[in-house]
């Protein structure tokens, strides 16, 4: 039997994230930034609970990236986690983890949009476009993208 | 998602052990036997990416009521040695509750049905016992009978299924049980009975001491009506008291599920319509005559597309169907599961 630690997998992939996090600086008010790093950075992690009220949330949906905005260069990864925002663990919802390579980043008022693309295809689902957008609004501090086929808005931590 | 991962905390496995992490439970009059049932607890969701064996330790329970009190007066207990150069063995032990004793389901008769029974971990299914036997056993690595459009439910409210569905589970494995037994002798003479099933594990520091782990009855029950840390507590929360359980709403299950019932359906459930319904659900047994041959709500068949049915009864028919249906691996003998993927 062929044994896949998706465990792993993902906690490589949050690790990276945080790695990321941990070192990257603000420069758009109202996200999640850390001193000391480099300006123009941005770094934030958003979850939303799926499915929405007034179900029970079952899974996370977790969205967390680092990005030059100068440069409109990174890494976004999404993902669905089991468990409810909050509580969720480490095990994600096979199938459904995304690494987006930012290729273009644009900041309008409270208001930056990520474009990016999806190397890896073949994790992509039948009729999924690789190319992905991220539109993070620091005035409701909401992040809009599609997770798993789902267009979702997402909480900014 | 019937029951797969279905705990808030330590997740997603309830106490953060897939092993014991059940997520389905089956019974069915036996195919082309009508005097023999068919028992089925299945744990270890995403397997084996998450685990790759039973738990050595735990108990897992196949518990029958025979007298409709959502008390066990019937237990089928399996537990497994440690896995060691690649094998396994189960131990089945029947139990049983003499009337008006209330103790714990550890101090009970106990007869022993297998020993040393070998756990399957590739694609040949190792049955012990033949047709013949009163008795016949399986455990091992198989196909995830289950089968829903996972993704499209975690979509947006209200819920928008698209057909054709997407099946989530049609390429994943579970550890499987099987049990079949024989009906007057293994479940007892009053053919209504109600199946649950249940997990015990051993405390973390403690490994002398037992702890309620996971508890099914019928599918996606938890999943459904329970929010955040109430999961934990209605997965250790015996049938029979689930109804009064003060949650951490303040409220009692019973409630909640009326409140969900109401908020989820499209036109809205009456109370006096959400409450006939929680009373249903609760306690949360799935009950079945074995001189039937029907699937749900009698019991529960493989094939039985209780999503569907469980989607139109808590929406009020607003939903319907996720557009998905049964697997097609399912296999005509025993142990019925399909071959792992």
């Amino acid at each position: 039997m062929q044994s896949i630690n998706r465990r792993k997998f993902l906690g490589i992939v949050g690790a990276g994230s945080a790695a990321a996090a941990a070192t990257a600086a603000s420069a758009v008010p109202g996200l999640s930034m850390l001193a000391g790093a480099p300006p123009g950075n941005l770094s934030f992690h958003a979850e939303t609970g799926l499915p929405g009220q007034p179900w029970p949330a079952y899974a996370t949906a977790v969205v967390e990236g680092s990005v030059d905005l100068k440069a409109g260069t990174g890494v976004v990864a999404t993902r669905l986690v089991a468990g409810h925002p909050g509580n969720q663990g480490d095990i994600g919802l096979p199938g459904t983890a995304r690494v987006v390579r930012i290729t273009r980043a644009s900041t309008t008022g409270s208001q930056v949009r990520l474009e990016g693309v999806v190397e890896d295809r073949s994790v992509l689902a039948k009729g999924e476009s690789p190319r992905k957008q991220f539109v993070l609004n620091r005035a409701t501090r909401q992040l809009r993208t599609v997770v798993a086929g789902t267009e979702v808005a997402l909480s900014l931590a | 998602m019937a029951d797969h991962l279905d705990s808030s905390t330590k997740l997603t496995s309830p106490n953060g052990d897939p092993k014991a992490d059940i997520t389905d439970i089956y019974i069915f009059q036996k195919p082309g036997d009508s005097d023999k049932s068919i028992l089925i607890l299945n744990v270890n969701p995403l397997a084996p990416s998450l685990a790759d064996e039973f738990q050595h330790g735990a108990k897992y329970d196949m518990l029958i009521d025979t007298n409709g009190d959502a008390r066990a007066d019937i237990g089928y207990r399996v537990t497994f040695s440690r896995k060691n150069a690649g094998k396994q063995f189960a131990k089945v032990v029947r139990t049983t509750r003499e009337p008006g004793d209330d103790t714990e389901h550890d101090n009970e008769n106990h007869e022993t049905i297998f020993e040393h029974a070998p756990v399957s971990f590739g694609q040949n299914a190792m049955v012990t016992g033949d047709s013949d036997d009163a008795y016949r056993f399986f455990a091992g690595f198989r196909s995830d009978p289950f089968f829903f459009d996972l993704l499209a439910f975690l979509g947006p409210p209200p819920l928008n299924f698209h057909n054709p569905g997407s099946d989530f589970f049609i390429d994943k494995n579970v550890f499987g049980i099987v049990l079949e037994v024989p009906n007057k002798r293994g479940l007892g003479e009053n053919s209504k009975i109600g199946y649950w099933a249940r997990t015990l594990t051993r405390k973390n520091g403690e490994p002398a001491h037992l702890v309620h782990d996971d508890q099914m009855g019928r599918p996606a029950i938890n999943t459904v009506f329970n929010h955040g840390t109430d999961k934990d507590l209605f997965n250790v929360t015996p049938p029979d008291k689930q109804a009064s359980t003060v949650t951490s709403t303040s409220m009692t299950f019973l409630q909640n599920f009326i409140n969900t019932l109401k908020a989820i359906s499209s036109p809205a459930y009456t109370t006096a319509q959400a409450t006939g319904i929680a009373n249903i659900l609760l306690p949360d047994i799935l009950t079945y005559d074995y001189s039937s041959s029907a699937g749900f709500l009698n019991g529960r068949k493989l094939t039985d597309d209780v999503i569907d049915a469980e989607l139109s009864l808590v929406t009020n028919g607003f939903v319907a169907s996720d557009f998905v249906g049964a697997h097609t691996d399912y296999s005509s003998t025993f142990p019925y599961l399909g071959n792992p993927h």
